[in-house]
């Protein structure tokens, strides 16, 4: 199964949401999607879902475009979480079950299943009101896979979550990829999309900005160049090629370069000047590229 | 396993749960038996109450028993049966009034002249029969008394007798009807409102939790907005059902209620017009409950429905004396008002089966129509969190 997001494009009033937004998510990859408030990740996931309609663009799963009959193979986890309050948590899931297609004794079966492996298996009998805030985060994991989804979309699955939860989440949507299954999630705990994501997608004002894998995104941004070359003269670094921006910082010269830029050739311009004690590279983290294409 | 599902099946499942939610509240199993206990309790009293005109008034002659032998025969031709029993002497009769057992005590004095003492006063119905009597006794001796054989003038006089014709008859069975009236019109009224409002707090309820946003990626609006139209209106059905089969059926059964036809007629015909009349306004409480984003703001948008079927309500009442007055019988074509004034018609035997079945038909066009209304209404609102919505934003474009 391959998610494609194509072109989708959304209008609130005058307030551009959503302007051409594209990616894939394809088998068995963990997509991370992130973005500030705003810059419109539930607005594409809820179109995703169909609850919200696209302006113009298109979702398709593996190349059909999604309709309520393939809508129903997606497992979802709303921004906005949401259970009947008053309903038994055994109930419920077997309810939501059925409503994805599953009959009564696969609805009874997954649901025993998931609320085993989410460990709120003694909890089905009580209502979701009666649930502490981390043990209702897990039932509305629940909910979204339940059916045994084909596609996984969840908006923020880790906001709000403790430390131990955080695992078992994780846990479970690195076990659904490994199935094959494409997921997609959204989040603004950056290091941790750094740590589970295959790709991540970033999102501002309603466009996406870069896609591609951490190591893709971080070599496409600008790296960082730290150089201590004690005897090197004022302004030794200005126009050497790639470097756009330079600092002094005491001795050591801290260089911004841009993609691609070799930095043997400056190693070989630091050495001209003198000896060299420190040359050290360092490539953006998913938060300071987040920041560099964000501020763009 | 994710078979294409049908919009049957998945109206089912949502209409199942409502249903099954509701019926399984501990308020609703509750309440419902109290209301159902206080319907056959209600009844029967009432049945006993009135039961009390049926004990024959009673009478004891001292001596005479020619007198006691007329008194019984006159009382059973008024139908007016009384209970006649002899008196040894005026004293026991005296003592015997004075405790209550006997209404009247009759003794003869000097002449023709009859002494009837009672506790007080003397019902009006039994003293004309007494005069009747003593008459008529006095009347058959003083015949006698002059060769005349009294049998014989009584077969002449036999044949004199009034035949009623009257223009406007009166319905025997008014009074019954009346109380059918009143009952079917009191509880359309209450379950209209109540279901009705059941279906506002349902919807505001998937709004205010969110779980819409989750129902949604399954379901098309009108599929939730319909399972759950059809859930509540069952419970709503049920419930009215349980309500008219167990008051019919104690009425029958105890006697309150004779026109056995007419009482299975109304009650089939309130369960019929209660299904319109709750679909009709059952959309519009959707769309409302869709409009608001929390319990409390409910009233806001659903205010103006209440007041209709108040309205309703007052009409009906209003018109139980006097169902063919014009402005009634009017209304009673027009939409909503016809699934209460109808059933009131039905009950009272002034509805042909002609305005039955346009009305019927009338209603259905009506609920079509704002069916779609309520359903753009509710689609365009239910996913729409914060403050209320107004009906411009609900209605335009």
């Amino acid at each position: 199964m391959t998610l494609t997001i194509d072109n989708l494009s959304k209008r609130y009033g005058d307030k551009t949401a959503l302007d051409g937004v594209n990616f894939e998510v394809r088998p068995g990859e963990l997509f991370g999607f992130v973005g500030s408030n705003g810059a419109g990740k539930t607005t594409t996931m809820r179109i995703v879902l169909g609850v919200l309609a696209a302006d113009a663009g298109e979702v398709r799963i593996d190349g059909r475009p999604v309709d309520l009959d393939v809508r129903r193979t997606i497992g979802y986890m709303p921004e906005e979480r949401g259970l009947y309050p008053k309903m038994k948590v055994g109930k419920q899931l077997t309810y939501l079950a059925r409503l994805h297609g599953l009959s009564k004794s696969e609805a009874h079966d997954a649901v025993e299943r998931w609320t085993e492996r989410l460990g709120i298996a003694e909890r089905v009998g009580d209502t979701v009101d009666s649930l502490s805030l981390g043990n209702q985060q897990r039932v509305q994991l629940a909910a979204a896979l339940v059916h045994d989804p084909k596609v996984l979309v969840l908006d923020e699955p880790f906001s709000g979550l403790d430390p131990v939860a955080v695992d078992v989440m994780s846990e479970v949507l690195l076990q659904k990829s490994n199935d094959g299954v494409p997921v997609i999630f959204s989040s603004h705990q950056l290091d941790l999309v750094q740590r589970l994501c295959d790709r991540v997608g970033i999102i501002s004002a309603g466009r996406m900005r870069a896609v591609g894998t951490v190591d893709e995104l971080r070599s496409g941004g600008d790296a960082t160049l730290v150089v201590h070359a004690p005897q090197a003269p004022a302004g030794w670094a200005h126009g050497l090629p790639g470097v756009t921006h330079v600092e002094y910082d005491g001795d050591r010269t801290v260089l911004t370069l841009a993609p691609g830029t070799d930095d043997q050739q400056i190693l070989k311009a630091a050495l001209e000047t003198g000896p060299v004690h420190e040359f050290s590279l360092r490539q953006p983290s998913l938060t300071e590229l987040f920041r560099e294409v964000v501020a763009a | 396993m994710s078979a294409p599902m049908s919009d049957t099946r998945a109206i089912a499942l949502v209409a199942r749960r409502e249903f099954v939610t509701q019926v399984q509240k501990k308020s609703f199993l509750i309440s419902n038996a109290i209301v159902l206990v206080a319907i056959v309790v209600g009844i029967v009293v009432a049945s006993v109450l009135s039961g009390g005109d049926e004990e024959r008034p009673t009478i004891g002659v001292v001596g005479a028993p020619a007198l006691s032998a007329t008194l019984e025969s006159l009382g059973e031709a008024v139908d007016t049966p009384l209970e006649i029993s002899e008196l040894p002497d005026a004293d026991t009769g005296r003592d015997r009034v004075a405790a209550g057992e006997l209404d009247v005590a009759l003794v003869p004095g000097s002449g023709n002249t009859v002494t009837a003492v009672t506790e007080s006063d003397i019902d009006t119905d039994v003293k004309a029969l007494l005069d009747a009597a003593v008459v008529q006794q006095a009347q058959t001796e003083a015949l006698t008394a002059r060769g005349i054989d009294p049998a014989e003038i009584a077969g002449e006089v036999s044949s004199a007798t009034v035949v009623v014709e009257a223009v406007d008859p009166p319905d025997p069975e008014q009074g019954q009807r009346m109380v059918l009236s009143i009952a079917a019109v009191a509880l359309l009224y209450m379950q209209i409102l109540l279901f009705g409002t059941y279906v506002a707090m349902g919807v505001v309820e998937e709004k205010s939790s969110r779980v819409v946003e989750l129902l949604l990626s399954t379901l098309r609006p009108l599929q939730l907005l319909w399972g759950k139209i059809l859930g509540i209106g069952a419970v709503g059905l049920v419930q009215l059902a349980a309500y008219g089969v167990v008051g019919v059926g104690a009425s029958l059964a105890t006697g309150t209620l004779t026109i056995t036809g007419t009482a299975l007629g109304v009650l089939a015909g309130t369960l019929g017009w209660f299904i319109l009349g709750f679909t009709f306004f059952a959309v519009l409480y959707a769309a409302a409950g869709s409009m608001v984003s929390r319990q409390e703001d409910v009233n806001s948008t659903s205010g103006p429905l209440m007041m209709v079927i108040l309205v309703m309500f007052f009409a009906a009442f209003s018109s139980i004396d006097d169902p063919e007055s014009g402005w009634s019988t009017t209304l009673s074509w027009i939409p909503p008002f016809s699934a209460i004034l109808m059933p009131l018609r039905i009950a009272a035997g002034v509805a042909t089966p002609m305005q039955i079945l346009v009305t019927i038909v009338l209603m259905l066009v009506a609920i079509a129509v704002l069916s779609v209304v309520a359903a753009r209404i509710y689609q365009r609102s239910i996913l729409r969190i914060g403050r209320t919505v107004t009906w411009k934003e609900a209605l335009g474009r």
